[in-house]
């Protein structure tokens, strides 16, 4: 007999017959083996400990609680994830809004002065140079 | 039939195509309350008493038990219907009583006296509940001093009285590393007793 399988025997339950005795009178490695399994399934036996469980409703409260978390997880974690798509598209709108909003300006400036008709430079002109002083946009200050 | 699978928790050994829970959970899949229930009510003994017996915390079983199930519950999706559900269902189990003592801070142990424990007073323990108390007691103090892993591969032979087959499904170990490392876990809990005696009777 192998020692795997005497091994085999002892897992699967005390072995019986001759041919198990005689293999761990002349194995001693197989004989302690079996008299470790002995000595530890004797004594988990003996000072086994038992636990129960909840009941299922309590379970199931869980089970539903943890489902609603999962959605209000899930849903703002797909908020979050919009964040930076959001702030960017607040970041153009706001773009687009301040350029309407200095055309309009212009406008209005172009409109005044071709109603004025002080110079006729600006009339064709939407994005007059910022860069300089009004009054020499408006060709009243030389220096 | 022998197939090799992968699993959530790592490989999982077919053993046998005709699964006595599967139409329970192709049932609790879609959703079923009552399948789940079903399962739960053939599993939360046993797993329970896995559970206080690898933690030596029969209080919290509840608590591991219910989060236990809570996990398989939402993992149900990811059972395959060619593999065996109670292996995989042990090996949840387990995997989350091994985390749950990792996370537990080391107890101060009390050494009380230590039974001298031999086939008589193993004997004697059966009847008498203040006997079994001292052996849950003595267990308890050797269980304390070994690995998780260990703790776990003792309760499935020693306690819930598995094969090898059905361990090496749920841990994915053949049956010569599962013989080895059932031997070094007991003669482990032996050393554990031997120094526990010598400590208590100085
Ligand atoms: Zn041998």
């Amino acid at each position: 007999m192998k020692c795997s399988e005497f091994r085999e025997q002892i897992e699967a339950g005390a072995p019986t017959g001759g041919e198990p005795r005689r293999h761990a009178a002349t194995c001693r490695s197989c004989a302690e083996y079996a008299a470790a399994a002995g000595w530890s399934g004797a004594l988990l036996q003996a000072g086994q400990t038992n636990g129960a469980g909840p009941s299922f409703q309590r379970l199931w409260a869980e089970i539903q609680r943890r489902n609603e978390n999962n959605w209000a997880g899930a849903l703002s974690f797909s908020f979050m994830r919009l964040v930076p798509y959001l702030a960017a598209f607040s970041l153009i709108l706001l773009v687009i809004g301040t350029m309407g909003y200095r055309a309009g300006r212009h406008r209005n400036l172009n409109t005044v002065l071709w109603l004025a008709g002080s110079s006729r430079q600006f009339a064709g002109t939407i994005a007059p140079d910022m860069s300089k002083q009004p009054a020499a946009t408006l060709g009243l200050y030389q220096p | 039939m022998l197939a090799e699978t992968a699993l959530w928790y790592g490989t999982v050994t077919a053993v046998d195509s005709q699964d006595p829970d599967q139409h329970l959970v192709v049932r609790a899949q879609a959703g079923d309350r009552e399948a789940f229930a079903a399962i739960y009510s053939r599993y939360q003994g046993p797993i329970a008493r896995l559970a206080a017996n690898i933690t030596r915390r029969p209080n919290e079983a509840p608590d591991l038990v219910q989060e236990i199930f809570t996990k398989i519950y939402f993992s149900l999706d990811r059972v395959r219907s060619d593999v065996p559900f109670r292996p995989w269902l042990y090996r949840v189990a387990g995997n989350h009583c091994l985390d749950y003592l990792r996370k537990q801070k080391r107890q101060p142990r009390t050494d009380s006296l230590i039974p001298e424990y031999d086939d008589g007073w193993l004997a004697s323990t059966g009847p008498d509940p203040a006997r079994k108390s001292e052996a849950r007691d003595l267990v308890d103090k050797l269980f304390h001093g070994l690995r998780p892993r260990d703790r776990w591969l003792l309760v499935m032979k020693e306690i819930e009285g598995l094969s090898l087959d059905e361990m090496a499904a749920i841990t994915g170990m053949a049956h010569s590393a599962l013989k080895v490392a059932l031997f070094r876990a007991r003669k482990r809990m032996q050393k554990q007793y031997q120094m526990l005696r010598q400590r208590t009777t100085i």
